[in-house]
């Protein structure tokens, strides 16, 4: 049952792209700037975890340190690089982008191996003769529970509404008390954090390795823009969208497929943007 | 310290002329890939200056690379398959603007990166013709021809020097676009979409073409390069080939040579300063470069931003004198606006206000406090009047044309006063004439001092005077102002008010949104109260008293 098999990857892997795209969103309503360097953070949090459950510690600890690390490195991109550029998008999204290649090169001088290792949870069930990865399962439960987490978050508690207040209008939320330096400063961490989050449950789909930075980060970036931010069940769509264009698009095409994927993300954010935007 | 900037990258281009004397091939082939940044560092300076900012410059480039190697190694002359491997990279370009044209510069920015990774992804699909990893090679080298009896294969160091010349040509022809011909529309474009339609020009083809050009040059460069050092490489369509042109672009000001440049330095230093001083990262020498550059421009571009002088300008505009009204040819319109609500995608109520009318050649004054959404019914109007024309508004005359003069800004940003308006006077009005009426409105408004300076460097005040020249220019029957007193010093504002009520007296209609009540006194006859929508519901159907 080839056809159960492809809609669990296809499912999962949305389920990764959504929530690097839930990240990106997070971070574009506090600061108005794409994240391109969410890819390259949430590597650095992964490889941190993976050093540190490798070294023997426990994994828990070693999920914490990684997502320590995202949120750190999410928290310093906003301080050093987004922070200066509000009111400049492109000049912002293009310095993330270079922050993101020199980390990742310095990603590769200390984590040299092609890929490392992360614990996931094993094991594959039979369902109407197909074979469905328990890790699939914990990875679409863990991202839908994260996002009902965030509406719950940015709907009935003061955080939340001060980001609101914040991506709707930085000058009146000041002007209502609102500190929007440190709304951007944690929306920032907080994506960081969200994004190595997908990068430890995607360990089956994405190989832990210091370069796969770009390929995790740019399809829900693409999901994100598609979808205009601010509306998930959109976002979740494109996500979706771009997904099955990898999965299927994959398997029939072998590398050709990463080709469809890219077209589908460029097509969903062309008419996406031309639907919904404007 | 741009021009400190720009100085360092003309110094590190006169080395590579002389570098080649003393490198060996595989120095002068990373030289050679450094010298190549400035076709696409150019093309990213065109594309950013027409509000298109591009991460695919070095993946057009890539495909002009691909393009003259697959055709030289049929047998198709070099010449040829150079000029057609631009030709591939101003197409590609043109497509990405077409299907991308909807959208805003960051999700253009994200789809462009994408196509990019995508032209990867197809270079490593089709192995057999592409030479997937290792690159398209051998590519035949620059044949000169000589006579007619015999061609001279190009020296790795001829071919180079060819190479750094068609960099220099590229970055120069791409620089003399951006200034002269269609540029100043381009650079309009790019300021502001809006007011650049609002101003006659048509966005899609502004952008298509400034796009096509910066494909032409980069896709030349690429190809050049790819001859120089016999292989197209698939590194063109990553993401590290992606960053550098656009962030050269936008630490230059979009300005295509200097962006050409920063680039070649960039390169230059990363491909052969570093490796050659002994640096083996991580990170490597030319991510090092990149991050040098990224640290660079934070710390020397980001604190500069517009000027907010407002204090008043000695020979400012004098509201006594004649305003050089006669020769823009305004016919008014009247206006009739049945109740008319706004709401927001959520469905609130923003705006709810009352049916009212105007008379050509009249001046209508919307009042009200804040949040009352005065800029939002203005906004509304503009957009109905503009494009959708339906039931609830009608305009006598079927050619009236509405313009907005919004509370933001002024002029076209990225243009000078002259030119924007040279641009704004260029729209129904031949060009030859809009010239001098440009020049008569920039003595008029006291601007002459500063009408070579960008609108975005000007103070508020002097940016205001220049957007109300732009819109009066523009031809329009009916006018729009939202707040175009804001900013203005004493003297300023009297000439403005002045200005208005000239222009009404010559018959043109204006719907004005102001807080200043004196102001709204001096000229409006008639005016429209807005309350807060939440407050009072659904619109009334009083007339304008």
């Amino acid at each position: 049952m080839i056809v159960l098999q492809l809609a669990v990857d296809t499912v999962s892997a949305t389920a990764l792209y959504a929530l690097v795209a839930l990240a990106v969103s997070l971070a574009y309503s506090g600061s108005g700037i794409l994240n391109l360097a969410i890819g390259q953070i949430a590597i650095a949090g992964g490889l941190a975890a993976a050093a540190a459950t490798t070294g023997g510690w426990p994994l828990w600890a070693g999920v914490a340190l990684g997502v320590g690390v995202g949120a750190s490195l999410g928290a310093a991109a906003e301080r050093t690089l987004v922070k200066p550029s509000i009111g400049r998008p492109v000049l912002g999204a293009v310095l993330l982008i270079a922050a993101a290649i020199v980390l990742r090169e310095v990603l590769i001088g200390l984590f040299p191996r092609t890929s490392y290792a992360f614990p996931v949870v094993g094991g594959a069930v039979r369902v109407w003769g197909g074979i469905v990865h328990i890790a699939d399962v914990v990875t679409i439960a863990s991202v839908a529970g994260a996002a009902a987490a965030g509406v719950v978050v940015l709907r009935t508690t003061t955080v939340g509404a001060a980001l609101r207040a914040t991506a709707g209008s930085p000058g009146a939320a000041e002007l209502l008390g609102v500190d929007t330096q440190m709304v951007r400063t944690a929306s920032f961490a907080v994506a960081g954090a969200l994004a190595t989050g997908a990068a430890l449950l995607g360990v089956s789909h994405f190989p832990l390795t210091a370069e796969g930075g770009v390929v995790l980060a740019l399809r829900g970036v693409a999901a994100a823009v598609a979808g205009g931010y601010r509306s998930p069940a959109r976002v979740l769509l494109c996500a979706l969208a771009i997904a099955a264009g990898q999965v299927i698009g994959g398997f029939y095409l072998g590398s050709g497929g990463e080709v469809i994927s890219d077209a589908v993300a460029v097509g969903a954010i062309a008419i996406g943007a031309g639907v919904w935007h404007r | 310290m741009i021009n400190r900037v720009i100085v360092l990258g003309a110094v590190c281009v006169v080395a590579a002329l002389v570098y080649p004397i003393f490198a060996s091939g595989p120095q002068l082939d990373q030289a050679a890939t450094a010298l190549a940044l400035a076709g696409p560092a150019a093309a990213a300076a065109l594309s950013a200056a027409v509000g298109r900012p591009t991460l695919a410059a070095a993946a057009l480039a890539g495909a002009g690379a691909y393009t003259s190697g697959l055709l030289a190694r049929q047998g198709v002359p070099v010449v040829l398959s150079v000029l057609c491997g631009g030709g591939a990279g101003a197409t590609a370009a043109a497509l990405v603007a077409l299907v991308c044209w909807r959208l805003e510069a960051p999700a253009f920015l994200v789809a462009s990166l994408l196509a990019a990774l995508g032209g990867g992804a197809l270079v490593q699909a089709l192995p057999a013709a592409t030479g997937a990893e290792a690159g398209l090679g051998p590519i035949p080298p620059i044949e000169v021809a000589l006579g007619t009896t015999k061609n001279a294969v190009a020296t790795p160091v001829g071919d180079f020097h060819v190479l750094l010349a068609v960099a220099a040509v590229v970055a120069v022809v791409a620089g003399l676009g951006l200034l002269h011909g269609p540029g100043p529309v381009w650079r309009a474009i790019g300021s502001d979409r809006e007011r650049a339609t609002a101003s006659g020009i048509r966005p899609l083809v502004g952008e298509i073409g400034a796009l096509a050009l910066g494909g032409l040059m980069a896709g030349l460069c690429g190809a050049l390069a790819a001859h120089v050092s016999r292989v197209a490489s698939p590194s063109a369509f990553g993401i590290d080939a992606a960053a550098l042109p656009l962030l050269a672009a936008l630490a230059a000001g979009r300005q295509p040579i200097a962006a050409a440049g920063i680039a070649v330095a960039t390169g230059l230093v990363g491909q052969v300063v570093l490796p050659a001083a002994g640096w083996h990262g991580p990170p490597d020498a030319g991510s090092l470069a990149l991050g040098l550059l990224a640290v660079a421009t934070v710390a020397t571009l980001l604190p500069t931003g517009a000027a907010r002088d407002d204090r008043p300008v000695p020979g400012g505009p004098s509201p006594d004198d004649e305003w050089p009204l006669a020769a823009l040819g305004i016919r008014g319109a009247s206006v009739e606006v049945l109740p008319i609500t706004v709401r927001s995608r959520e469905g609130a109520l923003l705006v709810a206000a009352p049916s009212f009318s105007v008379a050509a050649g009249q001046v209508l004054a919307i009042v009200g406090p804040n949040g009352s959404g005065k800029s939002t019914l203005l906004r509304r109007l503009a957009t109905i009047l503009g494009r959708e024309r339906d039931a609830s508004i009608s305009v006598d005359g079927g050619n009236a044309r509405c313009v907005l003069m919004p509370q933001e800004g002024g002029g076209f940003g990225f243009c000078t006063v002259r030119e924007t308006l040279v641009i704004a006077g260029s729209h129904q009005r031949a060009a030859s004439s809009s010239g001098p009426l440009a020049d008569a409105w920039i003595d008029r408004l006291g601007l002459r001092d500063v009408a070579g300076a960008y609108c975005a460097e000007l103070p508020a005040g002097r940016r205001r005077l220049a957007e109300l020249g732009r819109v009066l220019l523009s031809a329009p029957s009916v006018l729009l102002c939202d707040e175009p007193l804001a900013g203005l010093d004493d003297g300023s504002r009297a000439a403005a008010v002045s200005c208005l009520r000239a222009a009404s007296r010559a018959g043109l209609t204006i719907l004005i949104a102001e807080h200043d009540r004196e102001a709204v006194a001096a000229l409006a006859g008639s005016v429209v109260t807005l309350e807060r929508a939440d407050l009072v519901g659904e619109p009334l159907t009083s007339p304008a008293t």
